[in-house]
């Protein structure tokens, strides 16, 4: 082939131009870290990591749904084992004032303590939490329990997703606890029993011994609900940290580039640009003109 | 028979004049050797034929230009197809960086609406979970309306540029048309018109690059420029092209030559920069834009089923998250939020009942889990994105590919051609020293002629 300047100088150029896209390449990817800077880097490859971005994003919310709901529950398991420790302290109160050697004025005392135990129970059921209160069923905005005791909430259960199909209940019934939906009314009896301590009805200071025992009965069973389901969505909360640390793991694998790697193709690359620029300048330095004629 | 003192002197004098005229063609080879487009010239010297056989000397029969019909038009078809492959690849990286620019994506957009969602799902009655719910899908909706409306914009700046170019075409056509006149009246007159040739094949190097070009040249020296299945230049009569938005906001070219009929090619504009670019506007950008509408249709009305069961905060029903759009043409660009929920976060349905206000949170759940539920009969929303950006992703990879393969078969072809027609400047120098020893010798034979002449002229003067 009959060899002309324009084919060494157009061939040069074009041996220069590959080896400058590849140094502008691999610069990139050494400067990101990420081997995936665009669709057209890798089609399939970036539809992967869109796809596990958002299964990241996912469980990410699901976690951080979980573990507050789970505090929630915690806050209500809380509030409910306070609940039952007041009622343990009624009964003690109801033994006290059942036994047959206590004046009338000892037991309107008695009443007075247990009235006070009535205004801690109302507190306690109107328990809030990180959105709201706790024991309203979704009635979360306003108390559940009036300053008479009376419930103005509802049974409503929450839930969040721990997976795609998977849900856990995020809050327990206040009504189930506290109220005669859960077979006592609980504020009823306390007030019940302060009435028969300031009425010096010992009869009726006796039928709540049982009754407070019911009671506390009743609200460990919720405290119990809320325990599990708190557990639960803890459990779930590890699951989805494990599974977002092994997503995180392959999308590493699949985007990061691998910086040893990454840097010797890049010297390799530069070496190679370096080595075109070279030939280049000679190639176009010989000339029979410059050697003989100039 | 036998020479004479004179006829040497006619020699050498032809023997001056043709070495002058090869170091002219030298010369202007020299000379030229970076101009683009220049095909080298050879002086062609003959002996000139006299009765008794002999003593003619050496004639230039004219100047000749390297040239082959077969690389140059080569050369010509990889130019056509290397033009498509740039102004495509060019539109596409354009299309890729409005569908997945490095941040802010469509994908992260949909992601940080589940998300917020999510947020709901533990604070149904919260204001704020409620404002960045409907903060994200305001996001969302305008990061898929923009990246609609980019798409459009970008789909007419493509129609004006096919339009600018083909001022352009027209202008190098109807040169080329004007330059065959002058190289015919040329060599109608005997003369070898190279540097018209040049300039003719350079214009029709640069039409090749624009829209793809074959040259035909008969026999009889008729002259075709044949492009996208017609003729663009036939002799002295140049086509008019012409583009413009046609049905469906669709690049349209037609050509028109001499006094003839328009004639619709569009179809058939498959090569240059044009045939780039009416691909890209004809097929690429639609596409992806039918897939950009698909998602916000799905999107929307997979949202808004949900949303729209249930209750805001302030006890109403039957409000839709986003605009509904009626059919899928469009719904991209027209995606927003609906006015019944803008600046309302009250109106985001969180309870699927009126009884659950304002702590239920089960349509929230619902809406939230939409992100892992395929939207209409494909995948997941970020997934039916990712698929968007994959197959965008495919064809601007492919149209790099294509470029990059194309910039190395023009380099080939450009060199086949070089090899025939470009300059070598190492030959061009032996040329020079051969054709000056030429003329010393030729200067030589006159200075002896001359010599031998002035001794007869004395001797005859003497005698």
């Amino acid at each position: 082939m009959r060899i002309t300047n324009s084919m060494m100088a157009s061939t040069a150029l074009l041996d220069e131009s590959r080896a400058s896209q590849q140094v502008y390449q691999l610069t990139q990817e050494s400067a990101s870290g990420d081997l995936i800077t665009q669709p057209s880097d890798d089609p399939t490859g970036f539809g992967t990591l869109v796809s596990i971005d958002q299964q990241l994003t996912v469980m990410q919310g699901r976690s951080t749904a979980a573990s507050k709901a789970a505090n929630d529950l915690n806050t209500a398991s809380s509030a409910l084992s306070s609940a039952s420790n007041l009622l343990d302290q009624a009964q003690q109160l109801a033994i006290e004032g059942a036994n047959g050697t206590l004046d009338a004025a000892s037991r309107a005392n008695t009443a007075t303590s247990v009235n006070g135990l009535v205004q801690q129970m109302i507190e306690i059921a109107n328990t809030q939490g990180s959105s709201g209160y706790l024991f309203g069923g979704t009635q979360t905005g306003t108390p559940p329990f009036d300053a008479a005791g009376n419930f103005t909430g509802n049974n409503g259960v929450t839930q969040v997703a721990v997976s795609d199909t998977m849900l856990v209940n995020s809050n327990v019934s206040g009504a189930d606890a506290f109220t005669a939906a859960g077979g006592s009314n609980v504020i009823g009896d306390l007030q019940a029993l302060a009435t028969a301590l300031s009425t010096n009805n010992v009869a009726a200071v006796q039928t709540s011994i049982t009754q407070m025992q019911n009671d506390q009965n009743q609200v460990t069973a919720v405290m119990v609900q809320a325990g599990a389901a708190s557990a639960s969505l803890t459990a779930s909360g590890s699951v989805l940290a494990n599974a977002i640390t092994a997503t995180q793991v392959t999308r590493s694998n699949l985007d990061n580039a691998a910086t040893p790697t990454v840097y010797s193709d890049l010297a390799a690359a530069q070496n190679s640009y370096q080595a075109a620029l070279s030939v280049t300048q000679q190639v176009l330095s010989l000339s029979s003109f410059t050697s003989s004629a100039i | 028979m036998g020479g004479s003192l004179f006829g040497l002197l006619s020699i050498a004098q032809s023997g001056l004049a043709a070495q002058t005229a090869a170091l002219d063609a030298t010369g202007q080879n020299v000379s030229n050797v970076n101009t683009p487009g220049y095909s080298r010239v050879t002086a062609n010297l003959e002996t000139i034929k006299t009765p008794n056989g002999y003593d003619g000397g050496v004639d230039v029969s004219g100047m000749q230009r390297a040239f082959s019909a077969l690389t140059f038009g080569s050369m010509l078809t990889e130019q056509g197809l290397g033009g498509a492959a740039d102004a495509r690849s060019t539109a596409l990286s354009q299309v890729q960086s409005v569908i997945a620019p490095s941040t802010g994506s469509i994908g992260d957009n949909i992601d940080s609406f589940f998300a917020s969602l999510q947020s709901l799902e533990t604070s149904p009655s919260d204001p704020s979970a409620r404002t960045g719910v409907l903060d994200a899908a305001t996001t969302l909706a305008q990061s898929i309306a923009s990246a609609a409306s980019s798409l459009s914009s970008q789909r007419a700046g493509l129609a004006t540029q096919a339009e600018s170019l083909t001022t352009t075409l027209n202008s190098n056509l109807a040169q080329i048309a004007a330059l065959n006149g002058q190289i015919a009246a040329a060599r109608g007159s005997g003369n070898e018109p190279t540097n018209l040739e040049d300039q003719r094949d350079q214009l029709a190097s640069t039409v090749s690059t624009e829209i793809g070009a074959q040259v035909v040249t008969d026999a009889n020296g008729d002259y075709t420029l044949l492009s996208s299945g017609t003729a663009l230049v036939t002799n002295g009569t140049a086509a008019t092209l012409t583009a413009s938005v046609g049905a469906s906001q669709n690049l349209q070219i037609t050509s028109t030559l001499g006094d003839g009929t328009p004639e619709d090619i569009t179809q058939n504009v498959t090569s240059g920069t044009l045939g780039g670019l009416v691909e890209a506007t004809n097929s690429d950008i639609p596409g992806v834009s039918s897939q950009l509408d698909q998602l916000a249709y799905n999107l929307s009305t997979s949202v808004n089923a949900v949303q729209s069961a249930g209750y805001g905060l302030d006890g109403v029903t039957g409000r839709n998250m986003f605009t509904q759009p009626a059919v899928v043409a469009g719904a991209a660009a027209a995606m927003a939020i609906d006015p019944a929920v803008a600046n309302n976060p009250s109106a985001i349905a969180a309870s699927s009942t009126a009884l659950g206000l304002p702590g239920g949170n089960d349509n929230a759940v619902a809406m939230a889990q939409l992100a892992d539920q395929p939207l209409g009969a494909s995948n997941n929303p970020a997934d039916a994105f990712g698929a968007i950006a994959s197959s965008v992703g495919n064809l601007t990879a492919t149209a790099n590919s294509e470029q990059s393969l194309r910039q190395a078969t023009i380099t080939q072809a450009q060199t086949l051609n070089s090899s025939v027609s470009g300059v070598s400047l190492d030959q061009e120098m032996t040329n020079l020293d051969q054709f000056q020893r030429a003329y010393e010798a030729s200067s030589q034979v006159l200075q002896t002629a001359n010599t031998l002449l002035g001794e007869l002229m004395t001797s005859m003067a003497n005698g």
